[in-house]
């Protein structure tokens, strides 16, 4: 199949990927500058992380245009004769590949809101419709968690946060967290890797906090009472 | 002992022909951990809450398992008073001590020991069982285990040691029982009265006359003890009838997730993807079994974090009002000691100078 073919092919799922990934309205109430609480870009020496926030499209890759740049990079490094693509003996020119590792990549940075808790042990990030992703970093050690599914490290780069997946099937994700000096933006960049294609897919997504109305209770989670709230500094 | 077995015991000695006295008091310790002694367990977890978690467990099923012990050997009507204590007093007629050796949701291992005031032993061995699911029409919830059978077994090997002693026996046990007790309290006055094998059991000598006044005020004191020992008992029992259904819950929850989930890793594992590699179906299969993988994981923990939740009160009024209770006790005891002591003291300072006064020498040698 002609390069050309194939960039046209992917292209027209381009197109098709376009029209799915309108940017998502969410219900959700952000938090108004001047009310917004102060909060502290360290706890301790670390990044604090720690808050609710919702994804901030127009700070965010837009995944079309995204899409657009890294075919037009991979053609480009194609053409160009990269003597790194040709060491890999011919790999990063399958178009399935690259088509498979875009749109898996669209789907895995999704993530409208991310609900982080964090301490000096560890921190939690809840993510709508996937696992929450957890890294507990006592001495700010790489933490190596294995399983026969996948390997998965996480631990501190500088302010950065960053877990790192490597999965069966040359998959390879990376997620790195970081706060913006003022603590008001969180950015998400995530890398996905195939061994089959020779550039990564990289998206960054920026986010920005919001009130969360779960603040305003306690909930604790039991074994034969399922959740268990009561008001904060009130009756159950 | 409580009234409905009481009746039960009742029932069952008006078949067996056994009086009250022929019952033996049962004293059980709470369980050890047999991981305990190793800090890997807990220690080596490599997460806070999954660390407090296995503590949790742990501390809970030290205490629920002998409870559960407890309940069955009054169901079987075959022994008196069953008693479930922080630490043994060394006037028991029987006692049982027992170390969790393994306890995972579908598997139970316990190494018991009992042996009676004499020293000699009933029972010393590993009793385990897998745990076999069943609805039960019994109305005794208390009395249902997955791991009842591991129960059953050890009850049968003490009801079968029991037997083998007649009321000659026992009483023996029983006396020898009430002068260990009065040798816990006022060694010098009752060392004549029992002499230890060198197999370490001990034979009776000979035994206090039933007016000697210092018995009655070691029957006295023991009574006293009787009465702490039930108000411990009773939050037991509190503690038994809050956490035995969470626990319960927690212990089915654990089997099932392990069953399900080395289920489905061996399946995905044996069966490679049926899509292209780098392909996106294939790439969504790897992360979903990833995710999949991560979600039971988390799921575990969240379970063991409910249970910790669950339970944490009421573990922490139990230990408060054990730690009180035995407070109390130990320092009732560090009195009664100080006053006994001094009673004999005086007692055998009198004219005839010499040992307290004895009835006549058993024939009790085991």
């Amino acid at each position: 199949m002609s390069i050309l073919l194939r960039s046209s092919l992917l292209l027209a799922w381009l197109l098709l990927l376009g029209a799915c990934s309108a940017p998502q309205q969410t219900q959700r109430v952000s938090a108004p500058p001047g009310n917004a609480e102060a909060v502290p870009s360290h706890a301790g020496n670390l990044t604090n992380f720690a808050g609710n926030w919702e994804k901030n499209y127009q700070l965010s890759d837009d995944f079309n245009t995204k899409f657009q740049l890294y075919v037009a990079d991979v053609l480009r490094r194609v053409t160009q004769g990269n003597p790194e693509l040709a060491a890999r003996g011919g790999f990063g020119l399958d178009g399935d590949a690259i088509n498979g590792l875009a749109r898996f990549a669209e789907e895995l940075t999704r993530m409208p809101i991310l609900d982080i808790a964090q301490d000096e042990q560890g921190i939690t990030v809840q993510r709508q419709e996937d696992f929450a992703l957890r890294c507990r970093y006592r001495d700010r050690l790489y933490v190596r968690d294995s399983s026969p599914f996948g390997n998965e490290l996480c631990g501190w780069n500088n302010d950065k946060l960053v877990f790192n997946m490597d999965l069966p099937g040359g998959l390879s994700i990376v997620h790195q967290f970081s706060l913006s000096p003022d603590a008001a933006q969180l950015n998400v960049t995530t890398t996905v890797s195939s061994d089959l294609v020779a550039v990564p897919v990289i998206i960054s997504n920026y986010y920005t906090r919001y009130i969360n109305n779960d603040r305003f209770y306690d909930c604790e989670l039991t074994l034969t009472r399922n959740r268990v709230c009561s008001q904060r500094g009130g009756a159950q | 002992m409580k009234r409905g077995v009481w009746l039960c015991c009742c029932l069952a000695s008006l078949a067996l022909g056994q009086t009250e006295g022929d019952f033996l008091d049962v004293s059980i310790a709470v369980f050890t951990h047999a991981a305990t002694a190793d800090p890997a367990g807990a220690a080596a977890a490599a997460d806070d809450s999954v660390a407090a978690t296995v503590a949790a467990v742990r501390e809970s099923e030290q205490r629920l398992l002998p409870l559960y012990l407890r309940y069955r050997l009054e169901q079987s009507g075959r022994f008196g008073a069953v008693r479930v204590l922080p630490v043994l007093d060394n006037g028991a007629e029987l006692r049982i001590d027992g170390a969790i050796l393994e306890s995972t949701g579908s598997r139970l291992a316990l190494q018991i020991r009992a042996s009676d005031s004499l020293g000699r032993l009933w029972v010393d061995q590993t009793y385990a069982g897998t745990a076999i699911r069943s609805e039960s029409l019994s109305d005794d919830a208390f009395a249902e285990d997955v791991f009842a059978d591991v129960f059953s077994a050890l009850i049968r090997d003490l009801v079968a040691q029991l037997e083998q002693q007649d009321t000659a026996a026992l009483r023996r046990i029983k006396n020898a029982a009430l002068v260990r007790y009065g040798h816990g309290l006022v060694p010098a006055a009752f060392e004549d009265f029992m002499r230890q094998q060198t197999d370490g059991s001990f034979s009776l000598q000979r035994l206090p006359a039933d007016d000697d006044p210092l018995l009655r005020r070691i029957l006295a004191i023991r009574e006293r003890e009787y009465l702490f020992i039930d108000v411990v008992d009773e939050q037991y029992q509190q503690f038994y009838g809050d956490v035995k259904p969470v626990y319960d819950l927690w212990r089915n929850v654990q089997a099932e997730q392990a069953e399900s989930s080395s289920a489905r890793t061996a399946r995905e594992l044996a069966t490679p993807s049926a899509f292209p590699r780098g392909s996106y179906r294939a790439l969504q299969d790897s992360y979903n079994n990833f995710r999949w993988a991560k979600l039971q994981q988390l799921y575990v923990e969240e379970v063991g974090q409910g249970f910790t939740n669950e339970v944490a009160p009421t573990q922490l009024a139990l230990d408060d009002s054990v730690y009180k209770l035995s407070g109390t006790l130990e320092q009732q005891y560090r009195e009664w000691r100080g006053l006994l002591a001094e009673l004999f003291a005086l007692e055998t300072a009198a004219p005839a100078g010499g040992t307290p006064p004895a009835g006549p020498a058993t024939n009790a040698a085991p």
